[in-house]
């Protein structure tokens, strides 16, 4: 995966496979700190302490993990950011949830780039009608902050099943990837 | 964000909507795309955008959302599509290209596209002559 916005989809949907109802994602350029931060936190199922090292691990896939749905995305973002002279965290308390991060450098030349970020959160977002996210991407490259709560309070009761009436899914476009149909794409930078 | 559309979106599905499909019922449609490690990475994102686009413009009723990895990592990006909560069907080495021939195939005329459909066990298309 050569895209940061990749590996970004991937980590949500472990959060989505363990069952969160809430995922909130930073990706955040601190220039002052000359740091790129990215983290993903959710209120899925959480792990207990054995089983992050087994996640971490992309060698231990025992049908217990198999059964967890936990393959190679942690140890390849782990590799990403390592690779890149940054810190990876990860910190899950069973039946909270969990959080992933990594920081680097914001000028080292391994970095990614952040790729199709509006077609990550787009997936995330149209594509789960029951969960709720909160996106802040501020980098060079992108600015966007989305929240999905005040959307779903502004459809009212009917939220989930509106979420994908074709009137919607146009709307989570324009609104996320900023492409409208005769191809003008807003807010060009 | 752009709230104040909203409204006029859930005004507008709230006059078109029958009363059998209100509240939390599932569309009858469901396209489940394999969203694991290797599926993004052959490219189930762009695979996902296009049937999301062309479900758009199709202005048709389904559910497309994503799960782990189906388990097949030699043949993603792929999708299962269920009719009624079963009936499944999957798809194979999927490109955004082929999205809308599979859409109009499989949900507007009911017959399984052969040429993208992979042998998985329980697959509907198993079956000889069945139409979905």
């Amino acid at each position: 995966m050569y895209e940061l916005s990749a590996f970004i989809l991937d980590l949500a949907q472990n959060s989505l496979t363990a069952g969160a109802r809430l995922v909130k994602l930073w990706v955040v350029a601190d220039q002052q700190a000359n740091v790129l931060r990215v983290t993903i936190a959710d209120n899925g199922s959480g792990m207990p302490a054995a089983m992050v090292d087994k996640a971490l691990d992309p060698f231990v896939t025992s049908k217990a993990a198999r059964k967890k749905k936990i393959g190679l995305g942690l140890p390849l973002f782990r590799q990403l950011v390592e690779s890149c002279c940054g810190t990876f965290r990860i910190r899950s308390r069973q039946g909270i949830g969990t959080v992933v991060s990594g920081v680097y450098p914001l000028d080292n030349v391994d970095q990614p780039v952040l790729g199709d970020m509006g077609g990550t959160m787009l997936a995330l977002v149209a594509g789960n009608p029951r969960v709720d996210f909160r996106f802040v991407v501020r980098t060079p490259e992108s600015d966007k902050t989305f929240d999905t709560r005040p959307v779903r309070e502004a459809l009212g009761p009917d939220a989930a099943a509106l979420w994908q009436s074709p009137d919607m899914l146009k709307w989570f476009r324009q609104e996320l990837t900023g492409e409208y149909e005769d191809g003008v794409v807003k807010g060009e930078r | 964000m752009k709230l104040d559309e909203l409204k006029a979106i859930r005004d507008k599905a709230a006059a078109a909507m029958s009363q059998k499909q209100k509240g939390d019922k599932e569309p009858e449609w469901k396209i489940v795309m394999s969203m694991g490690t290797s599926g993004i990475l052959y490219g189930a994102r762009d695979v996902l955008k296009k049937f999301m686009q062309e479900v758009e413009s199709m202005q048709l009723h389904v559910l497309v959302t994503q799960s782990g990895s189906f388990g097949l990592d030699d043949i993603e990006p792929m999708c299962a599509i269920y009719h009624g909560g079963r009936n499944k069907v999957v798809y194979g080495r999927l490109k955004p290209e082929m999205v809308h021939e599979l859409l109009e195939t499989h949900i507007v005329k009911g017959e399984i596209l052969k040429q993208y459909r992979v042998v998985v066990p329980g697959d509907i298309g198993n079956e000889p002559g069945r139409t979905v």
